[in-house]
């Protein structure tokens, strides 16, 4: 289940880009915006929260939880919440069969699956730092998005608009350098999220073996 | 929301036809009002998203029924049924405005202004 995070409304977006826009209507602006904040997150992997799992004695996969208002991008850590603070390593491929014992990899088939390299005897419980996106046409979206990504993501609706033909705000252009802009936002938080938002500690610890 | 009513209510301004018995009765302008939902729908499929799947059809029984689609576009439709009630008029001077108004429709859907 995911941490309980501040949401925000996406109804100032949508205001925003309907008066920008003669001619639009508000389904439609819905469907960019919810497209551009999909595709921003999911470039970016910003925005991030906890997910508290317990993983079963005996099973070595999990289903990651799609909780209405945002659903799984990837894993990007796990750790042990249950005092050790260990971390698993995560994999590119699938690790193999796994083996009896505490899991120390773990590798993602697929956006809300995780599969591990051990099969406990005793329930686990892991808290994984996901990255996530909002569900389409969710009534809210993460406080975190709308409040630090607000430029990428009109940009990125922007673009979609701009870029539709015989429709009374079609700009192919200026469309293209908004797209471009959302894309190149994208990758700065990217950046950004991945340096731990920090500007100068070391965003990376030991692996616990180490 | 668009409503059928208030768009026959304003062809018929523009037609000068609001006295009974009218020249086109309501049966006909709605006729011209569901051809006009069908061209929007091929035009601007945009404006459909709330109502997605067949075009309503509006009848006398559901006149009053409004119509998901926004009202920033119901003068347009204003426009359709106007242009169509005057190409079914043989007359030249009905002919040019016939025209603009229905020019006028996709103006209205397709550009800012």
């Amino acid at each position: 289940m995911y941490v309980t995070q501040p949401l925000a409304d996406i109804q100032p977006l949508i205001v925003q880009l309907l008066t920008e826009n003669n001619g639009t209507t508000e389904a439609g602006v819905r469907s960019v915006l919810y497209d551009a904040m999909r595709d921003f997150c999911q470039r970016s992997l910003a925005v991030r929260c906890d997910d508290q799992e317990t993983l079963a004695a005996n099973t070595s996969a999990l289903v990651l939880p799609q909780d209405g208002t945002v659903e799984p991008v990837k894993v990007l850590k796990i750790r042990y919440a249950d005092g050790s603070g260990r971390w698993l390593v995560p994999q590119d491929a699938h690790p193999y069969v796994p083996v009896v014992g505490d899991p120390r990899r773990f590798y993602q088939p697929a956006p809300d699956q995780v599969v591990f390299d051990g099969k406990p005897q005793r329930d686990i419980p892991l808290t994984l730092i996901t990255a996530v996106k909002p569900v389409t046409l969710a009534a809210q979206i993460p406080a975190s998005l709308y409040n630090e990504h607000f430029e990428a993501i009109i940009a990125g609706a922007r673009g979609r608009l701009w870029t539709q033909k015989n429709r009374p705000y079609s700009s192919t252009q200026d469309g293209n350098v908004q797209l471009r802009r959302a894309i190149a936002m994208a990758g700065e938080a990217r950046v950004r999220a991945e340096a731990g938002n920090t500007t100068g500690a070391p965003a990376w610890q030991y692996p616990f073996w180490a | 929301m668009i409503r059928p009513n208030v768009i026959l209510a304003q062809a018929r301004e523009f037609l000068q036809d609001k006295v009974q018995p009218y020249r086109f009765s309501d049966d006909t302008l709605l006729l011209y009002l569901n051809m006009g939902l069908k061209d929007a729908k091929r035009i601007r499929p945009d404006l459909f998203l709330a109502i997605w799947g067949p075009v309503p059809n509006v009848t006398t029984g559901n006149l009053t029924t409004p119509i998901d689609i926004e009202e920033q576009f119901e003068n347009a439709f204003a426009m359709f049924v106007v242009g169509a009630a005057e190409l079914a008029i043989d007359e030249f001077t009905q002919d040019s405005r016939a025209v603009i108004m229905s020019q006028r429709f996709v103006t209205m859907l397709t550009t800012a202004t």
